[in-house]
């Protein structure tokens, strides 16, 4: 069957570019690609209500490929190499502007203009659908899509527009004039801006917020050049009228446990049977909690930079789910040329290469999970260590060495033993890293020492009682507390008092209404109430429950 | 009929012959491009004079010059100036750009523009380069209405001081500027009626009643340029900035009016016991004997009253040669 031009009508621009870049923000990450594509260094992104212009320091454009870039889904872009590729992107702001320049300067150092004039083209398709609600017009008369594009494209030719139109080294910049109003509103708020152009550009990581930074890029590239792949990174200025900022990736220590520095990244390359797909990292929270900012907790899957659907599309691959994803903020960042996001960028394209691919993330999810877990584990035995040390140390205080009463001494023997038997436990665990046994039987020690000092004490109180001569030779209170002190213990003891178990279903992010409340309300006073005879007995009671909810 | 522009062949001189010098200068004492705020018109003609000085440009725009804005007023100005200083950061003349839908004193004074989605006044850069074109003959104060619905009025050197508090709290990005201030003559805002009907020292007092004794634009000039020069050198020394006024350019604009140029000098001072360094007495400015247009050249006017002083036309000559250059700039 042959066809002519006439059989793709010009309405197909409208329709696709409105399915395709459903939000303004879409069109902006449209031109920015092409600027990371073209190997720029330095974006920048003015956004003002007039206008708006997209500026890189790219390779540029000669005449020949902006004359391509008009074609619609024909791009002799190298998909394999680069993340726009599907021939429309120049489109993408159909909808949002009247107007769009390109001036571009290439390697033959003319500077050159393409001019799309959507207002124009805009102003017939309505006509023509005006007309057609009126059946004033046959299918045959309508306008094709070539013919619409001859009328409203001008490119000017090489030598024609002067250096100092544009008087860049390479480069190009995109301008767009005559913004809808309607769309201009998506776009006003620097912030909303902002938190989408972190998540759909290779921006670099904020080396004075963020102290690992230096080194996620330095070691991220490194993988992927020992593989023979290259990670992007580009530097992109901001300003939404008056307000500029050099924009970051969104990771800052502040998000980790308040203003603590993040446990040091953990990185593991994906790859398997030879294929190497990309290279994961991630940071732990430097307490066992999941991250305060939701927004970045858990890892995001990208391509070169730009993210690929949200962070719990990726929960599915760790084996021990929220308990460990949400305390880390990470990437998955794919760099194998092969592996492609789909139309929607919110997966990867179907392909034999995307089993692969999630199989061998599986393998590092595990890895990720297992991190965690070490980290769980010597954690939670340094703060119990934390809070055995305390104990002796409340024990220590208390202790009256010349106590008459033995049945005082009876229950200070009965609470030191109990903290004996835990640090002999803890002294048995073999997880534990060497400077925590280290402390632990250092404790131990001074725990026997203190044991044996009550001992004594009763043993004088008997020998007094029978007239006896009292056994000598213990340490002296003084003398076993110097040598608790010694010991540091330099765990943080994450304990929130909660004030009832509603606080500690916040906590958990748990969503509770009303009437839930009042259900919890009454099992807090009937049951954990009823089984808590202190206050602080309480508090430790809510506190396991949080920790035995939150470790699932 | 509406004009786009408010060039005059005298206006055109003092920018190149006047302010160019001193802005050359002020960019050569800076090390760098200066940042420009001010009323520049839609077609830009200050900016095109100046534009190797300039990096920066933040500018108000109104819809229809010497009318209260109303939202069915065409926005074609607004629009024309902004593709103007778009294509000037294109061609690299300039880094960035604000267009301000609005006049200056109801968008600094109530704190955002005209524009469909209102643009929040906000200035984080040290403006070096004023230029205050208040050519036109502009109801003063000009009504609008608050955040809060409330009618308010506002006065343009109400938004020149809120301007100049901005600036103090940016002093330690850069610390000079020039301020160029062009009104008319024949200005008669409610805040100079005030002026002369409660002047707030008895120089001026006696200064007025002798400007009463002259007529039209003598008189009018001289009751002016007493009253800028005092409210401008107040606003400077509240927010620390050490002022050096110029001798006042009278000049014809368009359609015969008569203009004065006023130009300071700011320099960001230390305070001493509360007050801050002033190396010019308020005396020996208004004693000063206009500057006039002849043919292409400035000079000194021929004096109206008896004690008028003869000033140096060269502008940064007079400048470089002041105490307040030698003590506070050199």
């Amino acid at each position: 069957m042959k066809l002519t031009k006439f059989d793709i009508g010009a309405e197909i621009i409208s329709i696709l570019t409105r399915g395709m870049y459903p939000d303004p923000k879409d069109a902006l990450r449209e031109y920015i690609q092409n600027g990371v594509d073209a190997k720029a260094n330095q974006m920048k992104v003015k956004i003002r209500q007039e206008s708006i212009v997209i500026e890189d320091d790219g390779v540029g454009m000669n005449r020949d490929v902006l004359r391509k870039a008009v074609r619609i889904g024909v791009s002799d872009k190298n998909p394999t190499k680069n993340v726009g590729f599907m021939g429309i992107g120049i489109y993408s702001s159909f909808h949002l502007s009247n107007s769009l320049s390109i001036f571009s300067k290439g390697d033959e150092k003319y500077v050159n203009r393409l001019d799309i004039d959507f207002g124009k083209m805009k102003n017939i398709l309505k006509t023509q659908r005006d007309l057609r609600l009126r059946n004033q017009i046959k299918s045959e008369e309508l306008v094709d899509l070539q013919s619409l594009l001859e009328s409203c494209i001008t490119l000017t030719d090489d030598g024609e527009l002067s250096e100092s139109e544009f008087p860049a080294y390479t480069g190009t910049r995109v301008e767009l004039s005559g913004i809808d109003l309607e769309f201009y509103s998506a776009l006003s708020d620097f912030n909303e801006v902002a938190d989408y152009l972190q998540d759909v550009i290779p921006l670099k990581f904020n080396e004075s917020e963020f102290a690992h930074a230096r080194q996620i890029e330095k070691e991220v590239s490194r993988i992927c050049e020992e593989n023979g792949q290259t990670f992007e990174i580009v530097d992109l200025i901001l300003q939404v009228n008056t307000q500029v900022e050099k924009l970051y990736r969104p990771y800052q220590n502040i998000d980790f446990n308040k203003e603590k520095i993040p446990l040091e990244p953990v990185f593991q390359p994906i790859q398997s049977k030879g294929i190497f797909y990309g290279v994961a990292w991630g940071c732990l929270n430097s307490i066992r909690r999941k991250l305060d900012n939701k927004r970045l907790r858990g890892f995001i899957l990208k391509k070169q930079g730009f993210s690929i659907g949200k962070r719990e599309n990726l929960l599915k691959f760790f084996p021990r789910k929220n308990m460990f994803f949400d305390r880390y903020s990470g990437e998955v960042i794919i760099v194998n040329s092969a592996i492609l996001p789909n139309a929607s960028r919110n997966d990867v394209e179907y392909t034999p290469l995307r089993t692969q691919f999630y199989n061998a993330l599986k393998e590092v999810a595990v890895k990720f999970d297992a991190v965690a877990d070490e980290f769980q584990e010597k954690d939670k035995a340094k703060e119990e260590l934390a809070k055995l040390h305390s104990e002796i140390q409340t024990h220590l205080g208390n202790y009256n060495e010349f106590e008459e009463n033995a049945e005082n001494l009876i229950e200070l023997i009965v609470s030191i033993k109990k903290i004996i038997d835990e640090l002999k436990k803890r002294t048995r665990n073999k997880r534990l890293d060497p400077v925590t046994l280290h402390r632990a039987k250092a404790l131990l020690e001074q725990a026997n020492d203190f044991e044996k000092s009550v001992q004594n004490r009763i043993s004088a109180l008997t020998a007094k009682r029978k007239n006896k001569k009292s056994p000598g030779g213990q340490k002296s209170k003084v003398e076993i507390a110097k040598g608790v002190s010694a010991i540091t213990v330099d765990a943080d003891i994450d304990e929130r008092n909660y004030e009832n178990l509603f606080e500690v279903f916040v906590d958990l992010e748990l969503p509770v209404d009303d009437r839930l409340k009042d259900i919890l309300d009454d099992i807090d006073e009937m049951f954990i109430q009823a089984s808590a005879s202190t206050k602080s007995e309480y508090y430790k009671l809510l506190q396991d429950l949080y920790e035995r909810f939150q470790n699932g | 009929m509406h004009t786009n522009t408010f060039n005059s062949p005298h206006k055109v001189l003092i920018r190149e012959k006047w302010n160019k010098p001193l802005i050359k200068f002020l960019a050569k004492k800076l090390g760098q491009k200066l940042v420009y705020m001010g009323l520049p018109s839609p077609g830009a003609e200050d900016l095109n004079h100046w534009i190797e000085f300039i990096r920066i440009v933040i500018a108000f725009q109104c819809r229809k010059y010497g009318e209260p804005s109303i939202e069915t007023q065409s926005r074609n100005d607004v629009e024309k100036l902004e593709s103007l200083l778009r294509q000037l950061e294109r061609q690299r003349k300039i880094d960035s750009y604000v267009v301000y839908d609005g006049y200056l004193e109801e968008v600094v004074l109530r704190g955002y523009d005209n524009s469909p989605h209102r643009i929040e006044f906000y200035n984080s850069e040290f403006i070096t380069l004023f230029n205050l074109d208040f050519c036109n003959k502009i109801t003063s104060p000009l009504e609008f209405v608050s955040r809060n619905g409330a009618l308010e009025t506002a006065y343009k050197f109400n938004a020149i001081q809120k301007i100049l508090e901005i600036q103090k709290g940016l002093s330690n990005l850069s610390n000079k500027f020039l301020f160029l201030l062009t009104v008319h003559c024949s200005y008669d805002g409610e805040e100079l009626q005030n002026f002369i009907h409660n002047p707030p020292t008895s120089m001026i007092k006696a200064k007025l009643s002798d400007y009463h004794r002259l007529s039209g634009v003598d008189k009018n000039a001289r009751i002016v340029r007493l009253f800028v020069i005092h409210l401008i050198q107040q606003h400077f020394l509240t927010f620390g900035f050490t002022p050096k006024v110029l001798p006042v350019i009278q000049y014809q604009g368009l359609g015969q009016t008569t203009l004065l140029h006023f130009v300071f000098l700011g320099i960001s001072s230390q305070s001493s016991g509360g007050s801050y360094p002033l190396f010019q007495e308020f005396d020996e400015i208004i004693g000063q004997k206009f500057i006039q247009i002849d043919s292409k050249n400035f000079t000194p006017q021929q004096p109206v009253l008896s004690d008028e002083q003869d000033v140096d036309v060269d502008p940064v000559d007079f400048f470089t040669q002041s105490k307040t250059y030698q003590k506070l700039w050199k």
